[in-house]
């Protein structure tokens, strides 16, 4: 009779998962099945070994706490006054349809690295894109959505008085961010909900 | 022990943490974000995406730490927030594209990590998988994530958990016999008798 031990289910006898008998009991005669599973162990370890602790951007957490106090002011300020600095209600803009984001002109061409110019060019891209979505949802997702996208840009911009200097890195990582909202509120807005999986942020 | 279990958050500045005390949020904030950050990278494949896993699961620490019931369920919260955040950007096509296209940054090109005999080999055969295919092989040999849990954290079954783990493990092992010189074609790992 013909026996198959695939890695399934020796990763299961190795991880002590519930096991048919004969199944292991069959592996107990297999040298091969059993320098396999040795393999596994010994890879399982060395993973383990992989486990580090990277420290982060010294700056980190002072843009953490700008952010949370940013979010913190806009609540209690109204959310209107989180699109404030960009001249834009996002009630008024979940309404209109209008999608204007809140990063000027200014900052936009000031993308020194072609890194970061591409990203400029796919947010654009991406707004055109969204702008042409005649009925915008209005859902608490899109909001989340938009709300983020008005924090990444307040931070581009400097806005308020805790703004702190952006290194190239930051910058790039800000755009590459809000590429990926962007493209992810497109879809958002391009698929039925139901078939959406979203975390709000 | 490993991953967010090896972290030890003195009772005190847990309780902090619940309260809204902003500077046990720092305290909070240095003694895990090292893990955050290590996760993050290491699903993700890229220190940038990975710093903006940890400023999102830090700022929701921030907001709604206080809905967090007891100080024991501090870090396992922190931890599902990172592997949520983590799995949100997997999904997002942007990242797909990047993932496609550019090759990972590797956490062993740091400079000071500790690292043993064998140990980039395997760093190496990491970055070969798909990234669905290493976060399960992470959650669950690393994290202690059951198939279950993991099945369903990604929106699947325990079966999808277990076959990305095998799959994920005849990539690594191909990979780590390869460097012994001892070639192994994918899909010859299973063994008949």
């Amino acid at each position: 009779m013909e026996r198959k031990s695939n890695l399934e289910h020796l990763l299961a006898i190795r991880d002590g998962e519930p096991v048919d008998a004969a199944q292991v009991a069959a592996i107990g005669g297999d040298v091969q099945a059993q320098q396999l599973l040795g393999e596994l162990t010994a890879a399982r370890a060395a993973l383990r070994q992989l486990d580090v602790a990277v420290p982060p951007s010294p700056d980190l957490w002072a843009r953490i706490e700008a952010r949370a106090d940013r979010q913190a002011r806009s609540r209690h300020g109204g959310q209107a006054a989180r699109w404030g600095w960009a001249g834009l209600a996002a009630g008024v803009l979940l309404a209109s349809g209008v999608f204007l984001l809140g990063v000027p002109e200014s900052s936009r061409l000031a993308a020194p690295d072609s890194g970061i110019s591409e990203l400029v060019a796919r947010s654009r891209v991406l707004e055109r894109e969204i702008l042409q979505v005649n009925q915008p949802s209005g859902s608490s997702s899109e909001q989340a959505l938009m709300f983020r996208l008005a924090d990444i840009d307040a931070e581009l911009n400097g806005v308020g008085g805790d703004a702190i200097p952006l290194t190239a890195a930051r910058r790039a990582a800000l755009w590459q961010r809000r590429v990926e909202l962007l493209e992810t509120l497109r879809a958002l807005q391009s698929t039925p909900a139901p078939q959406v999986q979203f975390a709000v942020y | 022990m490993t991953g967010f279990a090896n972290i030890a958050v003195p009772p005190e500045i847990a309780r902090g943490v619940l309260r809204g005390d902003r500077a046990s949020h720092g305290h909070f904030f240095r003694l895990v974000s090292p893990r955050v950050l290590g996760m993050a990278w290491r699903m993700l494949g890229n220190r940038m995406a990975a710093e903006e896993v940890v400023q999102d699961v830090f700022v929701r620490v921030i907001e709604n730490a206080s809905d967090v019931r007891a100080v024991e369920a501090l870090v396992g919260w922190v931890r599902s927030i990172t592997v949520n955040e983590c799995l949100m950007r997997l999904r997002s096509p942007w990242h797909q594209r990047r993932a496609a296209e550019e090759p990972d940054d590797r956490i062993d090109d740091l400079d000071g990590e500790s690292r043993v005999a064998g140990e980039s080999d395997i760093e190496r055969a990491l970055t070969l998988l798909q990234p669905e295919t290493r976060m399960v092989i992470w959650l669950h040999d690393v994290e202690g994530y059951t198939h279950r849990e993991i099945g369903e954290l990604m929106g699947k079954t325990a079966s999808f958990s277990k076959s990305q783990l095998a799959r994920g493990y005849e990539t690594l092992l191909a990979h780590w016999r390869k460097q012994d010189g001892k070639k192994i074609e994918p899909g010859t790992l299973a063994c008949h008798s």
